[in-house]
C-alpha cells in the first residue's frame, strides 16, 4: 500500500510534521523558535542561503535540516 | 625567548601567522578549560564544527557556552575558525555543509573532512578531491583532510589547494607520526605546499618530530583535551612545536651510520698498554 501520509508531511530535522501550503524554510526556522542567524539550512540535502529562506517554499516529502555550530576537531 | 631566534611567520591562503599549532575544540572538561588551553596553546586558527539540530533544539543552540567562549575568544584575540566537514561520506555531502559553515562562521575557510573507512575514518581521497575542487571554484580557502599519500596530495594541491592537511596516524589515536618517510617526501616533492599534520598525534614530541622534517604547523585536538591538564598540556605542545620548527630552520645535522667523535683529541692521549 501507497504511503499516502508522506505527501501532506514534511520533515524539519529529522521529525515529521504536516505540510502546510505556501510554508516557507523562513516560516519553520521562526516556528520551531530557531535563531535566524543562529543555524544554517538545506532542504533535501541542497543548501538554502539564508536571504533565500523566505523565497523556498517546501513542497509534501522535503527533508529540511538545520546545522549549528559544535566544537571540533 | 629572544625574538630574534624566534621561528619565522607562515601563510596560510594570504593570511600571515605567527603560531604553527592549530587547536581543536572537542572533547574539553568546562569551557573555561578549554578556553585556557588555547591561550596556552597561543593558537591562532582554532577548528569547529556543525550538527543537525534536534528537533525543538533552540535551547542546545542558545545554552552552548563552549561556541560562546570560543567566539568571544576568536573576537578578542584575532584567532579565526577553521570549521570542519566531519561527519561526511560524499563531496556532495561535504559541500553543501561547506556552504552552511560559510555562512554561519562567515569566513570561506573550511577543513574538509570527507571519511570513507568507518574503522579507521581515513579520508576518502576520491570523495576529497572532488569536493576540494567544487569549493575551491566556489571561492572557498581549502584545508583537506588526508593520508599521506603522495599522488592524492599532488592532485589536491594541483585542484588549488594551497595547504595539505595529511594525517600523521588515524584521528584520535595518539600513535604519532606512523609513516615518517612518507611525511618527509610530501615535504621534499610538494616544497611549496603548506603542510600541516592533521589528527592522529599523542605527545608533544610527535609534533616536534613533524615539525623537524619542514611541516609548517600542526593540527590537533584530542592529545590535549584528553590529557589530565589540558592547559598544561597545550603550553607542552606550544612549546616542542617551536623547537621542532626552530630544529629545522636551524638544520637538523646529518645521520651517521656510526660513531663520530667529537671531542677533536687527534688520537689516544697516552701509549699505555
Amino acid at each position: 500500500m501507497a504511503d499516502t501520509t508522506s505527501s501532506v508531511t514534511i520533515r524539519f530535522n529529522g521529525i515529521p510534521q504536516p505540510w502546510l501550503p505556501g510554508q516557507t524554510v523562513e516560516m519553520l526556522v521562526e516556528q520551531h523558535g530557531l535563531p535566524e542567524s543562529g543555524v544554517a539550512t538545506a532542504v533535501n540535502g541542497a543548501f538554502v542561503a539564508r536571504n533565500e529562506r523566505r523565497r523556498v517554499v517546501v513542497q509534501p516529502g522535503d527533508d529540511i535540516a538545520t546545522l549549528h555550530a559544535i566544537v571540533g576537531g | 625567548m629572544s625574538a630574534n631566534i624566534g621561528s619565522s611567520v607562515w601563510r596560510a591562503y594570504g593570511v600571515e601567522l605567527a603560531s604553527r599549532f592549530l587547536l581543536g575544540t572537542a572533547g574539553y572538561p568546562s569551557p573555561q578549560v578549554l578556553c585556557e588551553s588555547i591561550a596556552n596553546a597561543g593558537a591562532e586558527v582554532v577548528t569547529i564544527g556543525l550538527k543537525r539540530s534536534l528537533a525543538g533544539g533552540a535551547a542546545d543552540i542558545g545554552g552552548n557556552d563552549f561556541i560562546a567562549i570560543i567566539r568571544e575568544y576568536c573576537a578578542r584575540s584575532g584567532a579565526r575558525l577553521l570549521p570542519n566537514t566531519a561527519g561526511c561520506r560524499t563531496a556532495r555531502e561535504a559541500i553543501t555543509l561547506a556552504c552552511m559553515a560559510r555562512e554561519l562562521f562567515d569566513t570561506p575557510w573550511l577543513k574538509l573532512e570527507v571519511v570513507g573507512d568507518e574503522y579507521t575514518l581515513q579520508p576518502d581521497p576520491w570523495e576529497t578531491l572532488a569536493a576540494a575542487e567544487t569549493l575551491i571554484r566556489d571561492g572557498f580557502s581549502v584545508f583537506p583532510y588526508c593520508t599521506d599519500d603522495l599522488v592524492t596530495c599532488q592532485r589536491l594541491h594541483d585542484a588549488g589547494c594551497e595547504v595539505l592537511m595529511p594525517w600523521g596516524a588515524p584521528i584520535g589515536s595518539g600513535q604519532g607520526l606512523i609513516n615518517p618517510f612518507a611525511l618527509k617526501t610530501l615535504r621534499e616533492r610538494l616544497p611549496d605546499a603548506v603542510l600541516i599534520v592533521d589528527a592522529g598525534l599523542g605527545a608533544p614530541s610527535h609534533a616536534a618530530q613533524a615539525m623537524e622534517l619542514g611541516f609548517d604547523a600542526v593540527l590537533l585536538n584530542s592529545a590535549v583535551a584528553q590529557a589530565r591538564e589540558p592547559a598544561r598540556m597545550a603550553a607542552a605542545f606550544a612549546r616542542a612545536i617551536e623547537a621542532g620548527r626552530l630544529a629545522f630552520e636551524a638544520g637538523v645535522m646529518a645521520r651517521q651510520e656510526m660513531a663520530v667523535a667529537s671531542t677533536p683529541v687527534g688520537g689516544r692521549p697516552f701509549l699505555i698498554d
